[in-house]
């Protein structure tokens, strides 16, 4: 009699070593460790890039707003500068809030007037500089004036002339009567201070309005150097005369605590020359 | 043994839907990361393209200020804001709106638009200057302003009431109301008429004390000798003047004696204004016209037919004879060594403050148009909207 086997004879179907297993193992984890390298050189890239546009983002946003608040404060009028304060991290000036001409003068002092609107309406209390041409025919006697708006009425679709709006404002004057005439552009503004704030830990280009409390604009930038102002004259000589500024060179800076790959901390700065129109 | 389909679906394992997932996560990562790449190139983009709307908007202001033009814009009705000008920059195009307000000055609204770029393009800035148009202060405050006597007979007349030219008509010239003295004078002589002669105006004759001999050679931002550097020098004799034509039918202003044609405003050298410098005494004897500013280092005397719409200045003694003359504007003579004035014959001197302003506003050389000294630019964007 022939006896059945113990263990049940091995088939005859295919496997894997032990060796071929720790191979494959091997291998497979030397790909996986290389794809989570690439995938977290990749991550840093991508983040470092990230944090790169974003600070250029700022940064043309911060160079456009006050590009466009410099470009407008004048320098060339002696009796009320635009320019209030220059220092190289911070830079106080007018900016204007509304503007119109006046049509009409309503009165002998020229200070009732009816001014025809580019833009949002005057308001009572509102700072004014005003143009004086004083004798047409004499022009050095031009100069603005700075004064205040008493009172305002809404704007009417004939104040000026028929079909040509405007809106009626009483100034304080200050001038000699008839000093302001038909033509005169009036502008309203307030004073702007702009430098380097802190907003919540972190550190912003701020703006304060007639010494009220600073509000953030565009940020995060670099702590200490992350605004810089320089004010040329005409000849492209540094100045710090108000009057005599020609050409700001404006300079905003960020610095993130993001290294890159080289080990070094994520910055960029930005230069922008604006040259004054008024 | 055969593989059925139950054992097919029994199969067990999560290869597949990893693959799936994966392929999902890193879709949505490029997905992601072009979506944030696409997003800040157009914010870029929208930054740079506002910023060439605004240089496009001051290249049409500079434009317009570099062709002013002045018969154009100095016909404006006051404040009607229909002055337009367009033109084409780089990567958009402009539209000025100029308005004219009183004493010379004019507002310029500015809209550059980008026009390049497709879907991306419209970006708009808006912008304005406060303008003045700078004139030489030549403005002749009588018909004949002099010094000494002034003795008119025969039919002569000096009218002091403002009167537009002859044909002069339309948009040419505004309404007359600009009357004046028939003659200003020093007071240093007499004024006497005999004959048929007149003097009218409001008044006839009046004295003013400040006249001297800076009257006649300063005037503003300009001088005599400014006004010599600018004028043709006819060498003379003084006879014939009249319009003539280049073989293009355009006005022909390299002629000397091509003076413009007070006869035709709307003919080919109506609009030319020339200013005409004799240096030393002049007698003009034969048929002529012209127009414009007419300088005389000497005498003037005039003795045959002679049109002139315009201003004419003489250093010297201002006389005429014979009948026929007719000088529409403003005639001043400084007649510093105080001869006497003549005017006989059937002469006549009319104040004309259109052809005084034409005479004036028609040559670029004596107007610049200009921003005001400070606070002239605004950018009008920030406050519209």
């Amino acid at each position: 009699m022939k006896m059945p086997p113990l263990l049940p004879r091995p088939s005859n179907r295919a496997g894997f070593t032990l060796v071929e297993l720790l191979i494959v193992a091997v291998i497979g984890m030397v790909l996986l460790g290389s794809m989570y390298q690439i995938m977290v050189s990749s991550q840093r890239t991508y983040t470092v890039q990230q944090v790169r546009i974003q600070n250029q983002q700022v940064m043309r946003s911060g160079l456009e707003l006050l590009a466009s608040e410099i470009r407008e404060a004048s320098t060339r009028d002696a009796f009320n500068p635009g320019l209030l304060t220059l220092a190289a991290d911070g830079l106080e000036l007018q900016s204007m809030l509304a503007f119109g001409r006046v049509c009409l003068v309503l009165n002998a002092a020229s200070t009732d007037l009816m001014v025809r609107l580019s833009g949002p309406a005057f308001e009572a209390g509102d700072a004014v500089v005003v143009f004086g041409e004083g004798d047409p025919d004499i022009r050095t006697d031009d100069r603005h004036y700075d004064t205040t708006v008493q009172l305002v009425n809404p704007e009417i679709p004939d104040g000026c002339l028929a079909g040509v709006p405007g809106q009626s404002i009483v100034l304080a004057g200050g001038w000699p009567n008839q000093a302001v005439r038909a033509g005169a552009p009036v502008r309203a503004h307030t004073s702007f201070e702009y430098g380097l704030i802190d907003f919540g830990g972190d550190i912003y280009l701020g703006r304060t309005e007639g010494g009220g409390a600073a509000q953030p604009v565009v940020g995060p930038l670099a702590a200490d150097d992350g605004l810089l102002f320089e004010y040329f004259d005409i000849q492209g000589n540094v100045t710090a005369i108000p009057t005599q500024v020609a050409e700001i060179r404006l300079t905003l800076r960020t610095l993130s605590q993001l290294r890159d790959t080289a080990g070094d901390l994520v910055g960029d700065d930005l230069t922008t020359r604006i040259f004054l129109r008024n | 043994m055969k593989t059925t389909r139950n054992q097919l679906l029994a199969r067990e394992g999560f290869a597949l839907p990893a693959a799936i997932l994966g392929l999902v996560v890193v879709g949505a990562l490029v997905t992601g990361g072009f979506y944030v790449a696409q997003q800040e190139s157009r914010i870029s983009m929208a930054g740079e393209n506002s910023t060439l709307a605004l240089y496009l908007a001051e290249e049409g202001i500079n434009q317009s200020l570099a062709n002013w033009n002045n018969n154009a814009w100095g016909n404006l009705q006051l404040w009607s804001e229909q002055g337009t000008v367009n033109g084409v920059g780089s990567g958009g195009s402009w539209v000025v709106d100029i308005t004219r307000m009183p004493d010379n000055l004019y507002f310029l609204e500015s809209t550059g638009t980008i026009t390049a770029g497709g879907l991306r393009a419209g970006a708009t800035r808006t912008i304005g200057v406060t303008s003045r148009l700078n004139t030489i202060d030549l403005n002749p405050p009588a018909a004949l302003t002099t010094r000494g006597n002034v003795r008119l007979a025969g039919g002569a007349q000096i009218t002091g009431a403002d009167t537009n030219p002859p044909g002069w008509t339309g948009d040419v010239c505004p309404p007359a109301t600009g009357d004046t003295p028939g003659v200003m004078h020093d007071g240093s002589g007499s004024v006497t008429t005999s004959g048929t002669s007149t003097i009218t105006g409001t008044p006839a004759d009046s004295i003013d004390n400040t006249i001297t001999d800076e009257t006649f050679t300063d005037f503003g931002m300009m001088g005599w000798d400014d006004l010599v550097a600018l004028a043709k020098r006819p060498p003379g004799p003084y006879n014939g003047m009249a319009p003539s034509l280049t073989a293009g039918g355009e006005c022909n202003t390299a002629d000397l004696m091509n003076w413009g044609d007070p006869n035709d405003p709307d003919g080919p050298c109506g609009d030319y204004f020339p200013i005409i410098y004799i240096d030393g005494d002049a007698t003009m004897q034969g048929n002529s016209v012209g127009q414009g500013i007419l300088l005389v280092d000497g005498n003037l005397d005039l003795r045959g037919n002679f049109i002139f719409n315009g201003i004419i200045l003489v250093q010297g003694a201002f006389d005429t004879q014979g009948a026929g003359h007719r000088i529409m504007g403003g005639v001043m003579a400084s007649n510093a060594n105080i001869d006497q004035a003549d005017l006989v014959g059937a002469s006549v001197v009319q104040n004309s403050r259109c052809a005084v302003t034409r005479a004036v506003t028609s040559n670029s050389s004596l107007t610049r148009v200009r921003p005001l000294a400070s606070r002239s630019w605004v950018d009008l964007t920030s406050v519209m909207f």
